[in-house]
């Protein structure tokens, strides 16, 4: 190995031991414990645990609420992720616009949500929702409509817990989207104009490829993050009505932490891992195509 | 050397982990103990919602404080996997106490901790809006029970009778209680949900949301019980005993005249009740296992359950703590006493906790009109008996008692 080889080494050390050590070694022994049906009798006394190879993932197929909890944070990222980056979006081009005063205080104002607590913000966004004395069915009773209990049905938990998170999460792109908006060159847009371009035109043929990578990256992050909802509905609703608002990740919470079953959560985890990892892939591919990576 | 002398610093204390309004009040307790025996105490107050999980992951992190505070339901988990250190089996915190709350602390024959607080599920009434329809206090049988419950409604169509928290177990499990057969058999390996009398319990329960008498809703949306109840939103709030000190806290809203408390209605009158109090217990790795079992001592010695209960309203789970006066003349508190001595233990499995969510979560399917009563009892024993799959087993081989 060169002298360089060896510096690069020394300095790569440090983060690929602390990598492997609080990442692959984990990852590995949730591997390990997805093929074990390790509960809390095994958990007392480890005679108890047995090998079950692929008994954890059958038994998970077989139960109707992990698939409950699928479709439910399927149902979370269809809408949440296009709502969110569409969010982060409107808002950025807002910001971007040159007509716009008073730019850094609107900044704050918006990002304000993704920094503040979660667990505050979601409480107070339970009295927003209340269905007696929310202040949203407050506002819709001025337009005459009945009053919605938002967090109370199954039917719009789902809607209402996401009107929460798009509004606590959509900061973070929104200042990715300022950021790569203002790496597009004026005189294109000025170019495009004089060729007759309409803003439509102009969006979609000179804005949209420069921030195309940018675009491309809060996608795959926002879909493995809406993949990994828990804390929010933890939080709003304990998962209810009637399981509405069960997640994959609340489901794995629940079987590991609540009942101990630690060797089906670890399935759980398992599953979850390889669905981000074929979803980020074919978002990857998606985008070479389009010549954004 | 700063976490070398916090770990010294520490050592000294006791930690304690307490739950509820009993942690929120615990520093109010602990002046006297710690005067007395110059042993200090370090009090973590967790709300009910995390306790259990904590507790499990404070087992699994080594975390876990030297005296806890846990509800006596989840004592069979934490002694599978050794988390306690058993009273001695002759010491005297364990003489003297009612038959239901002794069993509750037992697992496997063997008392794992002392019952501490008692507690028992009844009916807390608005005096007034019982008046208006002639009764004086809610009937204890179930038919009684319905006819008053129609004539409020008719009175008064848009509010409720009374208010069943869908993800609460503790009101269905109060009625099946009030039946003769347990809810687990065959060694507690399966669900015995099938009988006729948890089916009469079941049925009693769907029909209190079928006539609307219960709104649908959960603890979340519900909001503060006690400004519905002052509201005059439903006119019963069924609750434990630590409703008695909320009311009383509230007492300038809510004029203690106002409302008055007695027992959960059953088949043909008030019978019998789960027990569901809590205990403490003191950890395996206790550091100073003796001054834990002091702290236990004084906890539940009759002064700190007088103190407790005046101000949380939390009811002694021993004979002997009732003798404090105020204790012994309150009515309501005596109401709650003669339930907690008729009390029965719930099963003591370690997944009686999840028994108990998902029993919960059929019957919520069940009054969300996907289950009839029996379709619903089916249904719940064969999730049970699913999860006690890995029990029966062990059983089979002769791997747990």
């Amino acid at each position: 190995m060169t002298r360089q080889g060896r510096a690069a080494l020394l300095f790569t050390m440090p983060v690929l031991l602390a990598t492997g050590l609080v990442l692959v070694v984990p990852t590995i022994g949730a591997l390990l414990l997805s093929v074990t049906d390790f509960d809390i009798y095994a958990l007392a006394d480890l005679r108890n645990l047995g090998f079950v190879g692929a008994g954890n993932f059958v038994e998970l197929v077989r139960t109707p609420l992990f698939w409950r909890a699928v479709a439910n944070t399927l149902l979370f990222a269809a809408i949440g992720v296009p709502a969110a980056i569409g969010m982060s979006l409107a808002a950025a081009l807002l910001l971007d616009a040159t007509t716009i005063r008073w730019k850094p205080l609107w900044r704050l104002l918006l990002f304000a949500p993704f920094v503040s607590t979660l667990v505050a913000t979601a409480l107070v966004w339970r009295y927003v929702l209340d269905a007696r004395t929310g202040l949203l069915n407050y506002a819709l009773s001025l337009a005459g409509i009945a009053p919605v209990d938002w967090l109370g049905s199954p039917r719009t938990s789902i809607p209402a817990t996401l009107l929460f998170i798009v509004w606590k999460v959509f900061g973070y792109n929104m200042l990715v989207f300022i950021a790569a908006l203002s790496t597009v060159p004026q005189d294109l847009h000025e170019a495009a104009r004089l060729d007759g371009a309409g803003a439509w035109a102009r969006f979609r043929h000179v804005t949209l490829p420069a921030i195309g990578p940018a675009l491309l990256l809060a996608a795959v992050l926002s879909v493995a993050n809406f993949l990994q909802i828990f804390t929010e509905p933890y939080v709003m609703t304990h998962g209810g009505p009637a399981q509405s608002t069960v997640t994959i990740l609340y489901f794995m919470f629940d079987q590991g932490f609540t009942w101990w079953n630690l060797g089906m959560a670890s399935a759980v985890a398992v599953l979850l891992f390889l669905a981000i990892m074929v979803v980020t892939a074919v978002q990857v591919r998606f985008a070479r195509r389009y010549e954004w990576l | 050397m700063l976490a070398a002398c916090a770990r010294i610093g520490r050592s000294e204390r006791l930690t304690w982990w307490a739950i509820g309004t009993a942690g929120e009040n615990a520093p109010v307790l602990l002046p006297p103990f710690e005067r007395r025996t110059g042993i200090g105490v370090d009090v973590q107050a967790i709300p009910w919602t995390g306790a259990h999980e904590k507790l499990l992951t404070g087992f699994a992190g080594q975390s876990l404080p030297d005296v806890m505070m846990v509800a006596s339901g989840w004592l069979p988990e934490l002694a599978l996997v050794g988390a306690l250190l058993p009273p001695p089996a002759e010491s005297p915190l364990l003489a003297n106490q009612f038959p239901g709350a002794l069993a509750s602390v037992t697992v496997g024959g063997h008392a794992m901790a002392v019952p501490w607080t008692g507690d028992s599920w009844g009916q807390f009434y608005r005096r007034d809006l019982l008046a208006e329809v002639d009764y004086g206090s809610p009937p204890l049988d179930w038919l009684e029970w319905t006819r008053m419950a129609q004539k409020l409604k008719r009175r008064h169509p848009d509010r409720y009778v009374t208010l069943h928290l869908i993800d609460w177990p503790e009101p269905l499990l109060a009625f099946a209680a009030q039946q003769p057969e347990p809810l687990l058999r065959d060694n507690d390996t399966r669900g015995n949900f099938s009988t006729s009398g948890f089916r009469a319990a079941l049925g009693f329960y769907k029909s209190v949301y079928d006539q609307h008498f219960s709104p649908l809703v959960s603890g979340a949306e519900a909001g503060d019980n006690y400004i519905n109840f002052r509201r005059g939103w439903m006119a019963i709030l069924p609750s434990g005993a630590v409703t008695i000190g909320d009311l009383r806290r509230r007492a300038v809203s809510i004029p203690p005249s106002s409302w008055g408390m007695v027992a959960t209605p059953g088949p043909s009158g008030a019978s019998r009740c789960m027990a569901s109090g809590t205990s403490l217990a003191v950890s395996r790795d206790a550091r100073d296992p003796e001054a834990a079992w002091r702290l236990v001592d004084y906890l539940c010695s009759a002064a700190a359950q007088q103190q407790l209960f005046e101000t949380t309203g939390d009811l002694p789970a021993r004979p002997g703590a009732w003798s404090g006066r105020q204790l012994a003349k309150d009515t309501v508190a005596r109401a709650f006493a003669g339930q907690i001595a008729r009390s029965i233990a719930p099963p003591a499995v370690p997944e009686w906790e999840r028994i108990k969510s998902e029993m919960q979560l059929v019957a919520e399917h069940m009054v969300r009109g996907e289950y009839g009563v029996v379709a619903a009892s089916i249904e719940m024993d064969r999730r049970v008996d699913r999860i006690l799959r890995k029990r029966r087993a062990l059983h089979d081989r002769g791997r747990v008692a």
